[in-house]
């Protein structure tokens, strides 16, 4: 894929979610002009870049979905239901193709009707009859211009200008009097008039003249645009017309025909004030002296089709003069005395006869006699020797253009950067083994003074470590920055499912999306947005009430599902709660025990509360009927166990007739654990700093046994305890220090906190955590093994199974 | 010394392609996301030949950006284009009222553009 058609596909699956996004604000606030235009640029941005390529149908779409926005923007149509409806199916079509181009490159060729079909439906909406594009041809029609009178100043032409204009015109070339008038204000609008007239296609001839007689010189502004420019083109009026495109009407064209260049008037010429662009004269005067034999071909080449044009008696004398006077004047020129007088003769018998017989015959005669080699000369040199004045300048500035396109320097500093999250994951993973393999240097500060007795070095090495350690740290945080995003990346997405879900089952449900700014990490984000989907489902399926049950319980109409994101220390809280009909525990009870989930004993002694977790039980669904919505088989435990897969923990709390409030707690981030390492039976273990809530050592005499089980009081709350050798099925008796006093470790569990007597504390350290792999995948009781700085493995416990 | 242009668009997908295309044509290419990004980079010492900018964008749009470059000391003559893909003359009309030069019509193939920016750039 190209990088352009990647840029687009980046591109286009943001402005979608935009535009989807949009569209919800715009149903609760219809008619908000600010989202209405936001809305409308974010279309018109696709439109406007799915035309780089050669998607036809996606363009058409959009281009209708514009045209619908920008009728609805301006008020001429009015904003209902149904146009949601429609953008939103435009846009799902418009994602498809791009699904499909990101695939494989093009999408299929059957989406045409799909397209055209959209594109209907969408301009079906547009009440008014939109206007035509008034994209008026700029220039008058050629019709209209033959209609004008001759310009007056073709006459101060140079003849030589003329007769070049006159050749092309002979041929079939199209020629044109151009008048360009540049707005007085024109310089402020950034155009050069000279340089544009200097670019006009085919230009041949061109005059400035002031548009008035100029001011006293203290009046003068050099700002305003006091002139006016003539000029003779050959080139086709379309092309004319495209290149004063910006300047319709300041410019006026005219087409000349043969006979206008002819000079009827065969006037001599004057020089005229003024200042003439690209003169050909330097042609004519020295071009003759030297050997230019072509051009004198094409001189009489010309004068005789001059000759032979058509005309009344008086127009043909002034002709007959304007020709001798030429024919004159080049045997002039060439010092060719004799052949001059006969000019003289032969104007003189055709001026009597009225016939341009003999001057014909003269000019056979001279092409003869002056011009061997017969100069057909079909391209005269004159109109080629125009263009060329400019082009050493040309020519010098291409040749520099080479080295220029490499020393081109990207733009300015962007203000975001699109990194392959590949590149990230491999930052992340060189941070981690450099925060773990920063953990060896203690242990070699350590060494050194124990091993070598060096205890001097030891203390530089300790130095130099807490300055690797803080940058290490900080490198750490800051790459963790770059994966954190706001959980409005997933959150985005639940108007849109919201509305389809709820518009499916005919609730009316209100969301609200609280703290979408918190951040996370990407990996944590992502994998929230299944469960957090499966969840929402729920909640509309199961848990919000049709209007008409909310009514008769005296709740208002519309239900409010509300989604929270918060950050609590190195925590995000999720709540998702609803004011539906909550969960009655005793269905749940009943249900459990019927698909034989508990048992009845079991089923005796649970609480309300612990009731409503068993819906997170593996194979348990309580919806009545399976919709296609929710109950898929699959139910809350695979929402639970994807909660849990990132370390996070997920609470239900439900009121029967209240609503429902689920809180998932999750880690900032998962790259890098903090484990307390715990000693016990002369081996380390680590503990997920996650779990643990204090250390305290706790006297033999204050703990007592309740319930046949060890437990002690904190601060007047009872906590289980647990020897860890015990749980992990290890002979040995827990140590006490010299004041008999038993190290606990508290560890939150779920709700609940216990207290695991372990033989000491050490301290906690950053690991990578690797799970087990292989057979050692079997072993529940650890959560993964992680690299000690001094090259040992730290086994760490996974608390849920071990208690 | 090739001249600069400056292209203002809010999509990365346009300046990429207009970009590409200038480039090629031997021109050193600036951009910014939206207007106010394009003048603050005017003030700051960039001093295009040429400014090439679409007209819907957030923050300010084209035209507001139009007016306020054109009161910037050294951009009252400097060639200003509008790139939409709008085809209604009001707001080709709008925009020159405002001072800019003319107006290219979105998607513009490579060879107009250059074009046309050889049109406006005076000694390109």
């Amino acid at each position: 894929m190209s990088p352009l058609l990647a840029q687009f596909q980046a591109e286009a699956s943001e402005v979608l979610e935009g535009i989807a996004l949009k569209l919800m604000q715009l149903e609760k606030q219809p008619g908000d002009p600010s989202l209405m235009n936001e809305l409308f640029r974010l279309v018109h941005t696709l439109k406007g870049n799915s035309g780089l390529f050669d998607f036809p149908e996606m363009t058409k779409v959009l281009h209708a979905a514009e045209d619908l926005m920008d009728s609805v923007r301006t008020g001429a149509t009015s904003q209902s239901q149904n146009f949601t409806d429609q953008i939103l199916d435009a846009m799902d079509f418009v994602g498809e193709l791009c699904r499909e181009i990101e695939a494989h490159g093009a999408y299929a060729p059957n989406h045409t009707a799909k397209s055209a079909q959209l594109a209907q439906a969408l301009r079906a909406l547009i009440s008014t009859d939109d206007e035509a594009d008034s994209n008026a041809t700029p220039a008058n029609s050629e019709a209209d211009s033959l209609a004008n009178p001759i310009p007056a100043e073709l006459a101060h032409v140079p003849r030589a200008v003329l007769d070049a204009a006159r050749l092309q015109v002979a041929e079939g070339a199209p020629c044109f009097w151009l008048t360009y008038k540049p707005d007085e204000a024109c310089f402020f609008q950034g155009d050069d008039p000279l340089f544009r007239v200097r670019q006009t296609p085919g230009h041949l001839w061109g005059k400035i003249v002031p548009t008035a007689p100029w001011p006293d010189l203290s009046a003068l502004d050099p700002f305003h645009c006091a002139l006016a420019f003539h000029s003779i083109a050959l080139a086709p009026l379309e092309e004319l017309a495209e290149h004063f495109q910006y300047m319709p009407d300041q410019v006026e064209f005219l087409a000349l025909s043969e006979a206008w260049l002819a000079h009827p008037e065969g006037q001599s010429i004057t020089p005229q004030p003024g200042l003439e662009l690209y003169s050909t004269s330097q042609v004519q005067t020295e071009g003759l002296s030297l050997e230019n034999s072509q051009y004198l071909a094409q001189l009489f080449h010309s004068q005789r089709q001059i000759l032979n044009l058509a005309g009344d008696a008086d127009t043909q004398r002034k002709r007959f003069q304007a020709v001798a006077d030429v024919l004159s004047k080049c045997c002039q020129s060439l010092g060719d005395t004799r052949a001059q007088s006969r000019v003289v003769e032969a104007c003189d018998e055709a001026l009597s006869s009225g016939s341009a017989a003999p001057l014909l015959a003269w000019l056979n005669d001279a092409n003869a006699i002056v011009v061997p080699k017969a100069g057909e000369a079909p391209t005269p040199g004159v109109v080629e020797s125009s263009p060329s004045e400019t082009s050493p300048l040309k020519a010098q500035d291409r040749s520099e253009e080479p080295s220029i396109v490499t020393a081109t320097t990207a733009s300015g500093p962007a203000k975001s950067l699109k990194v392959d999250q590949a590149k990230i994951d491999r930052l992340m993973n060189l941070i981690g083994e450099l925060v773990v393999s920063k953990n060896a240097i203690p242990y070699l500060a350590q060494r050194a003074e124990n091993q070598f007795g060096v205890r001097e070095l030891s203390r530089e090495i300790k130095t130099q470590y807490s300055v690797i350690n803080r940058i290490a740290e900080e490198m750490q945080d800051a790459i963790m920055q770059i994966r954190m995003l706001p959980v409005s990346f997933i959150f985005q997405r639940f108007p849109r499912l919201v509305r389809d879900i709820s518009r499916k089952l005919g609730k009316e449900v209100s969301l609200v999306l609280v703290g979408e700014d918190t951040e996370a990490d990407k990996n944590i984000i992502e994998s929230l947005a299944d469960p957090l989907i499966h969840i929402i489902r729920n909640s509309l399926d199961h848990g919000l009430e049709t209007p008409e049950v909310r009514k008769a319980q005296g709740k208002a109409a519309s239900g409010t599902l509300t989604i929270s994101a918060t950050q609590e220390a190195d925590r995000v809280l999720i709540e998702i709660t609803d004011d539906g009909k909550g969960i009655n525990p005793e269905v749940i009870k009943r249900k459990a025990y019927e698909k034989g989930l508990v048992d009845e004993e079991a089923l005796a002694r649970l609480t309300d509360l612990d009731a409503i977790q068993l819906i997170f039980a593996a194979g348990f669904s309580t919806a009545e009927t399976v919709s296609d919505l929710s109950g898929r088989g699959v139910g809350m435990d695979v929402v639970r166990s994807a909660v849990e897969r990132v370390n996070g923990t997920i609470q239900l709390e439900s009121e029967v007739g209240k609503g429902t409030r689920l809180r998932i707690s999750l880690p900032l981030s998962m790259a890098v654990t903090q484990v307390m390492i715990v000693e016990s039976d002369s081996q380390i273990f680590g503990i997920p700093m996650d779990h643990v809530v204090e250390t305290v050592r706790i006297p033999r005499a204050a703990i007592r046994t309740i319930k046949h089980s060890p437990t002690t009081i904190l601060r007047g709350r009872v906590v289980p305890l647990k020897s860890l050798n015990g749980l992990l099925q290890i002979a040995a008796a827990p140590k006490a220090n010299e004041q008999d006093e038993l190290a606990v470790l508290v560890v939150r569990l779920g709700t609940g906190v216990v207290g695991l007597i372990v033989d000491d504390f050490c301290e906690t350290v950053d690991v990578i955590q690797k799970p087990l792999l292989g057979i050692l995948s079997g072993l529940n009781v650890y959560s993964g093994s992680a690299l000690m700085g001094d090259g040992s493995v730290l086994m760490v416990l996974n608390l849920k199974e071990v208690i | 010394m090739s001249k600069t242009i400056l292209i203002v668009d809010d999509s990365a997908t346009m300046i990429m392609s207009i970009k590409t295309t200038l480039e090629m044509g031997g021109y050193k290419v600036e951009s910014a996301g939206d207007g106010l990004q394009a003048l603050n980079k005017l003030k700051t010492g960039l001093k295009p030949d040429l400014i090439i900018t679409d007209v819907n964008m957030p923050n300010m749009g084209g035209m507001e950006f139009i007016q306020n470059a054109r009161a910037l000391p050294g951009l009252r003559f400097t060639p200003i284009l509008t790139l939409t893909t709008e085809s209604h003359a009001s707001k080709r009309e709008e925009a020159k009222k405002l001072g800019a030069t003319g107006w290219l019509v979105k998607p513009v193939s490579g060879n107009d553009l250059l074009k046309v920016v050889k049109q406006v750039v005076p000694g390109a």
